[in-house]
Formats: C-alpha cells, sequence, structure tokens
C-alpha cells in the first residue's frame, strides 16, 4: 500500500471517529471553470452561494475536484498549456502545473496520487503525479482527445477520442494496456456508473449517447438525445442518466435500463458542465451561455434555482467535491 | 497534378466549407449578446422580425433571404450579403417559440470574408418590458473559422466578434428604427 493510500485509509479512520474532518464539515463545494474570465467560481452548493472566486490560468475548462482528487481540486487551462491546483480550504490557488499543449479533459485517480488530462492536438493523456506536481509520463490515445473519467475502483481509465468516434479503455493497473469501442459520433463527455457496470459518451454530432455494457466491452445501446449532447452524469439511486443538450438548452433524463429518453428539462443556454451531489441528492448544470449554475431536483425533475458564475461556466468535469 | 486542375471556384468552396468541418476546441468558443430597447409593443417588434426569412426587410446588410420551410423547426435561409450577387451565408432554424417572442439559428455555411465563423448559433428575442417598450436581444455563440493555432489577423477571435457585434448593431439599430415609425 502506497504511503498517499495509507494516509487517506488513516484519515478515513479519524472521520469516522467523529474528530472534526474536512470532508464531513465543509459543505459540498462546486468548482465552476469560466472560460471568458480566466476564473474558478467556487460556491457552497447547500447554502447556494458564492464563496469565493478565483484566478486562475487562461480559458479555464476542464475541471477534477471530486474527493477522488484527495486534498486538493485541479483546473485546466487549453489556452495556457498548465493546470491550476486549488485548495479548497480557503479555497485558495496553490500552484500551477506545467502541462503538454491545450490541456481539456481532466480526471483524478481515487486510488493513486495522479490526475489525467487530455491533450487536444495531441494524441494523447499525460499522468500528472499529484504529489510531486509534475507530468510523470503519458497515454497515446486516438485523435482528439476529450472527456475523461476513471472507474471506481481505479482499474479503468476511459478516453473519449473525438474525432475517432470511439473510447479507448486504459487499464491503469496492467500498464496501460486497453481496448476500443466504436461510439456514435464525435464523443466528447464520458462518465462511468458507479458500480462499474456502464460507461456512457455523449456524442455531440449523432445526437445520442451511447452505453457502453463494460463486461463484455461493447456499446449496448444508442440513444437519442437533444441535440448536441455534451456530457452525462449518472443518478445511481434512480438508474438515470442526465445528459446536458449544448444546442437545445435542455437536460435529457434517460432510463438506462430501458435505454429510452424520459423527458427533456429547459434549463440556460449551452447547458455543458454536469455533476451530481450525493449529500444533497441535487443535479448541477453550468449554462456557458446565461453564466450560471442550474440546481436540477433529479426525482421531480424540474429547475429548483440558478447560482450566479462567472463569464462562459463551462465546468467539465467532476467538478463537485462532497 | 490533382490540386493545380482543380477548378477555382471548387477549391474554393472546399476552402469555405474547412472551418464547418474543423469544429474547433482549441480555440475557445465566443459569445456576442447585443440588446436594444425598443419605443414600441413587444407585438409589434415580433411582427417583424418573427417570420424566419424576413431578415433581408429589416437587416440593412442583407439583399436577398431565400428560404425554405417556413418558421418549422428545420426550415433554411440562404442569405446574400451587401449587394445582389454578394457572399452568401446559408442558416437553418433550431428552435422556435412564438409565445416567447424567441428564435435559435445555426449556420450551416458561411463566407469567412464577411462572417468568419465556425459552429456558430444565435437567439434572436424580444421582450415585453411592461411599459409599452420592449427590448430585442440577439445573442451568439461561435467559434473563429480558423480552428487550428496561429489564425490569421482576418480569421482570429477579435475577426469574428467584430463581424458578429457589427451584424447585431446594424440589425438592431434599424429594428429599432422600422418599429419606431
Amino acid at each position: 500500500m502506497s504511503l498517499s493510500r495509507r494516509l487517506r485509509a488513516g484519515f478515513a479512520a479519524v472521520a469516522l471517529a467523529g474528530t472534526p474532518a474536512l470532508a464531513a464539515t465543509q459543505a459540498p463545494l462546486a468548482f465552476v471553470t469560466n472560460q471568458g474570465d480566466d476564473s474558478v467560481t467556487v460556491i457552497d452548493l447547500a447554502a447556494r452561494k458564492t464563496v469565493a472566486t478565483l484566478a486562475v490560468g487562461k480559458k479555464p475548462a476542464g475541471v477534477a475536484a471530486s474527493m477522488a482528487a484527495g486534498e486538493f481540486a485541479f483546473i485546466s487551462n487549453p489556452d495556457g498549456n498548465e493546470l491550476t491546483v486549488l485548495d479548497p480550504r480557503g479555497p485558495r490557488t496553490v500552484r500551477s502545473i506545467a502541462t503538454g499543449a491545450s490541456p481539456l479533459g481532466i480526471v483524478a485517480d481515487p486510488v493513486r496520487p495522479r490526475v489525467y488530462v487530455t491533450n487536444w492536438f495531441d494524441r494523447r493523456v499525460e499522468i500528472v503525479d499529484r504529489d510531486a506536481a509534475r507530468v510523470i509520463g503519458n497515454y497515446a490515445v486516438g485523435n482528439t482527445p476529450a472527456g475523461l473519467a476513471v472507474s471506481r475502483d481505479g482499474t479503468l481509465l476511459a478516453v473519449a477520442n473525438r474525432d475517432d468516434d470511439t473510447v479507448q479503455l486504459i487499464e491503469l493497473a496492467q500498464g496501460g494496456k486497453g481496448s476500443v469501442i466504436g461510439v456514435g459520433r464525435r464523443p466528447f463527455g464520458i462518465t462511468f456508473s458507479q458500480d462499474g457496470r456502464w460507461l456512457f459518451s455523449a456524442n455531440v454530432r449523432s445526437d445520442d449517447v451511447s452505453i457502453v455494457d463494460l463486461a463484455s466491452r461493447r456499446e449496448t445501446a444508442r440513444v437519442k438525445v437533444g441535440d448536441a449532447p455534451y456530457a452525462s452524469i449518472y443518478d445511481a439511486k434512480r438508474g438515470r442518466l442526465f445528459v446536458t443538450n449544448q444546442q437545445d438548452s435542455t437536460v435529457s433524463v434517460i432510463d438506462v435500463a430501458a435505454a429510452r429518453e424520459l423527458t427533456r428539462i429547459p434549463v440556460g443556454d449551452y447547458p455543458e458542465g454536469i455533476d451530481y451531489s450525493a449529500r444533497l441528492d441535487r443535479v448541477y448544470v453550468a449554462s456557458w451561455f446565461d453564466n450560471a449554475l442550474f440546481v436540477i431536483d433529479p426525482a421531480g425533475l424540474t429547475v429548483e434555482g440558478r447560482i450566479p458564475c462567472g463569464d462562459g461556466s463551462r465546468a467539465f468535469g467532476e467538478f463537485i467535491r462532497e | 497534378m490533382l490540386r493545380r486542375s482543380l477548378p477555382r471556384r471548387v477549391a474554393l468552396a472546399l476552402f469555405c466549407m474547412l472551418p464547418l468541418v474543423a469544429v474547433a476546441h482549441g480555440p475557445s468558443r465566443q459569445k456576442v449578446t447585443k440588446d436594444i430597447v425598443v419605443k414600441a409593443p413587444a407585438a409589434k417588434v415580433w411582427g417583424l422580425i418573427s417570420d424566419f426569412c424576413s431578415i433581408s426587410k429589416w437587416h440593412p446588410g442583407v439583399v436577398k433571404c431565400e428560404g425554405t420551410g417556413g418558421n418549422e423547426v428545420g426550415a433554411k435561409r440562404v442569405l446574400t450579403v451587401g449587394k445582389e450577387g454578394g457572399p452568401q451565408i446559408a442558416e437553418e432554424l433550431q428552435l422556435y417559440d412564438a409565445a416567447k417572442m424567441t428564435y435559435k439559428y445555426r449556420i450551416t455555411k458561411t463566407d469567412v470574408s464577411v462572417l468568419p465563423v465556425a459552429t456558430y448559433s444565435a437567439f434572436l428575442s424580444v421582450a415585453d418590458n411592461g411599459d409599452g417598450t420592449s427590448t430585442v436581444s440577439w445573442k451568439g455563440g461561435f467559434y473563429r473559422s480558423w480552428g487550428k493555432n496561429n489564425p490569421p489577423p482576418e480569421q482570429n477571435d477579435e475577426a469574428a466578434v467584430k463581424a458578429v457585434t457589427g451584424t447585431y448593431e446594424a440589425g438592431l439599430a434599424n429594428i429599432k428604427k422600422l418599429a419606431e415609425q
């Protein structure tokens, strides 16, 4: 067991023993990247209030802020060729980490102290060591890699190879051995179901979502959604997938077992990043044009509110820290 | 050589298609929002612009609009810009809501000499201000036409924003003028 893993195990034990700990005392926080003004809006999701606006790198897009990211949150800045590291306690910026050209998709490994970053133009995913705060290697992937996801058990890294119309699965424990699976046209945002049964890709050009069965490593369904789907998040409690449709200003709700769309919920214009807070049982959607985070009640399938963000709020990735 | 034997207009057409094929994420998406307050009731203002292909009647830069499909989603229009025989821009209706006095359309084929954009879509909407006046909003999201790094000045982010801003300002000013007559 690595040192950081032992530390995390110890930390969890302390939290269970009742000692005040960050994860238990702080409300869930959202870290919304604002591409138009080079900032991140940090929102207390329980209070639905902004607690800080942090200056980051150029044109921030991607975010890895879930608890899998450990004590920090990570922002990708495609125009600055760097990541910005944020400390949620504060909150404040800590440092930047140089990357290859146009870092976009970013995700934290829940098992190893790493984050993974797609390089939009360079057919690779960079491996960033969180402790050393630098790039330590990369995986070769397909054309124009966009979104990333890691399975909850840390065995699989998934990459959307946008211009190949594929998702690529990388076995993290087996030196990056992988498989490539055909999906719809121009996959962008991808996400796993928490139980590791499925992987979902939002396919921008074919206006659908691919459901990939991970046991058979095959696409088992393709479900039509709205215009230009961008990203999705799975609500394990109800077996539903929520999908942002950039071009028709809605969120599609899919019954995953039945592989069919149930409804579309109108939200702001250019809905993009989407995430779910289990603690609050709410879905949150960043609206790029409206500069706001929309709050959706996943039980009633209604919009409950909107929280103002900076210009061009994108929030591409796991932007909620529970 | 194949490249040399291509007729010029084919080469030009291919060039014009390039920015649309190279859907961008390297460059970042731009947005332009312009509003104008009109001293006329919203219904009157909406009446001026509600037909998708009425743009040649209210936009001073558009000399001709050829449309099919009316105001149904998927309706198409081809705009001729500047003068008869001038550059053309093809557009398609994405959303239409008469009750909310709004519609959204996308550009399916641009001419970079007048509008150097890619993956462009925009909303045109009228809001009732409740005092006999109304506000017309035009807002668009788009990438510059140059999908790769190091764009020439006429196809960079600034050029795209400038062209869209000018288009919106000229159109809104004329809507105001026509509605207040």
